[in-house]
């Protein structure tokens, strides 16, 4: 009995899970949504509604060497306060961490729907085929929009539109590890009075991927 | 020793041709025809996931107001097209910008819809689904519906295993009923097949076809996975530039898919927006009402050259493309049961 304890113990040791956790910010402080926040550089408020994002192809490397990965798209997503992954490994033993923020182009014809690749979770194009690899919805009245509405859906995965970006952070031999992502920046690098609604892929939205993978930056302590 | 050797021998050999057959039944290998390009082996066939399928496809709750069902313009009276409208009408008569296509050989398409916009046959569904002048929902609304019906989660745990009903199963087991509308039993495939001949009239419009429609109808599936500017002058009232809308790349406007040309009898009228009513009025277009173009297709610059004659041997071949067996298999009707 004794020995059974040990072994399971020692199974839990070694299957000890750590999250990825997701910080999402506007500007120095957590982003809560629905809030107002006075930006400076349009001179008037801005609210987030909707934030939802894919993370793909999560990689550890050691001295250079991939050793751990997972595959599985996850969404990450603010409104069903959902910003931690499961990963488990312990990034104490990793020099790196690399992810793709959105969906490959061998996921996005395979048919696959599972998971977090469902449908029903509304990160699927219906019209066209394709994932929506991020999603940020908000108002402002800088936007001459329907309601003061922008909506940057950015997605693509086929020559010349492919929106996917791939990060890749060093680790610092610590147990913790927060990924940052700050809308301020995003919303501060795009000209949300003259480009407020994208809803499918092309050049605007390469770009906009562009500056979104700018905008993640890692904490590790 | 010997005996009992051979015995097992003989059952494993016997066990192999089982699985062999099996297999094959599961990925759809047709004779006469190049290898499908959908992947069986993340799907394979299942008589219980495509007779549920074929239930789901039947059914008008994929509509909001539960009157519109993927047979509403699929019907299998048409070869499964929309026939006699020009352009297809959904839910609450809504018209839609297209004329729905004919559903057959899928399993051998690379894209879906006029404009190549869906990429696999799996979530091809959620577009009419989801557009207004179609079936006007959602699959969140579409999967709330089956999970309160107490047939269909009875008949997913028949084909699955258990009475979940999600996206990926609802998508996969509509996709084994369409792959199975396989057609290839017409006049030409038995001729194909030494086992009939063509007219002296149809051997002669082989030939013409051969000549000049080939390239783009490409034998035997009569379809070449591509898009092509057929040359029709823009319809004002639609606006409709096809495929430009999908790649945004200039060369592609428009471009439409190049249909197959099997069962062209059953699935009039024909081209994207059903513009034209029979197939005189088509050749008449390719013959003679096609002016020469940067944008037009090389293959058609300057029309087809045919005489009227020529014309009527060109259409005599292409009924025989017409395949009655698909058209009558009870499989693919109205599940009565």
């Amino acid at each position: 009995m004794k020995n059974l304890t040990i072994l399971f113990l020692v199974l839990f040791y070694n299957l000890d899970s750590q999250n990825l956790d997701f910080n999402i910010n506007y500007g120095d402080e957590l982003l809560t949504l629905d809030k107002k926040y006075y930006s400076e550089k349009i001179k008037d408020s801005i609210e987030i509604n909707t934030l939802k994002f894919y993370i793909s192809n999560i990689k550890y490397y050691k001295n250079t060497i991939k050793t751990s990965w997972i595959q599985n798209p996850i969404i990450v997503s603010l409104n069903e306060n959902k910003t931690s992954i499961n990963t488990l490994d312990e990034f104490s033993q990793f020099d790196s961490i690399g992810f793709d923020l959105g969906i490959d182009s061998i996921t996005n014809v395979s048919g696959d729907m599972n998971g977090d690749l469902d449908p029903i979770r509304g990160m699927y194009w219906t019209w066209q085929s394709g994932f929506i690899n991020f999603k940020l919805e908000g108002k402002s009245k800088a936007c001459q929009t329907r309601k003061n509405i922008f909506k940057y859906h950015i997605g693509g995965y086929a020559f010349p539109f492919s929106a996917i970006q791939s990060m890749g952070f060093k680790l610092y031999h610590k147990n913790n590890v927060d990924i940052v992502l700050d809308i301020k920046k995003i919303v501060d690098s795009i000209d949300i009075s003259s480009i407020n609604e994208i809803m499918s892929p092309r050049k605007e939205a390469v770009d906009i991927s562009k500056i979104i993978a700018k905008s993640f930056s890692i904490e590790n302590y | 020793m010997k005996t009992i050797k051979f015995y097992f021998v003989s059952i494993f050999i016997l066990l192999l041709i089982c699985n062999f057959q099996i297999f094959k039944s599961r990925n759809l290998q047709i004779n006469q025809f190049p290898k499908p390009n959908y992947n069986f082996s993340k799907n394979p066939l299942d008589s219980l996931k495509i007779e549920l399928g074929r239930k789901l496809f039947y059914d008008p709750i994929l509509s909001q107001n539960n009157s519109t069902s993927c047979a509403s313009c699929h019907s299998p009276y048409a070869a499964f097209a929309h026939n006699d409208h020009d352009l297809s009408h959904g839910i609450y008569d809504s018209i839609g910008p297209r004329n729905a296509p004919a559903l057959f050989n899928l399993a051998w398409h690379k894209f879906f819809m006029w404009d190549g916009a869906i990429n696999h046959l799996n979530p091809q569904p959620l577009a009419p689904i989801h557009s207004q002048t179609e079936m006007g929902s959602s699959i969140k609304e579409v999967l709330g519906k089956l999970r309160k019906d107490s047939i269909y989660t009875f008949n997913f745990k028949k084909a699955f295993g258990d009475t979940q009903i999600t996206s990926d199963r609802f998508l996969k087991s509509l996709a084994q009923f369409q792959l199975t509308l396989v057609s290839n039993n017409s006049k030409y495939d038995s001729v194909k097949r030494k086992k009939s001949e063509f007219t002296l009239q149809e051997k002669n419009g082989y030939k013409l076809f051969v000549k000049h429609c080939n390239s783009c109808h490409t034998e035997p599936l009569f379809m070449n996975h591509s898009f092509a500017n057929n040359g029709l002058p823009i319809d004002k009232t639609l606006n409709d530039f096809g495929r430009i809308k999908i790649t945004q790349n200039l060369i592609d406007s428009l471009k439409f898919k190049i249909p197959s040309l099997r069962n062209l009898t059953y699935s009039f009228p024909y081209m994207h927006d059903g513009r034209f009513s029979n197939l005189y009025q088509v050749l008449n277009h390719y013959a003679n009402d096609i002016k020469t173009s940067t944008y037009i297709d090389n293959r058609l610059q300057g029309g087809i050259q045919l005489t009227e004659n020529e014309k009527v041997d060109l259409i005599a071949f292409l009924l025989t493309l017409n395949d009655k067996e698909f058209m009558r298999n009870k499989k693919f009707q109205f599940p009565r049961n």
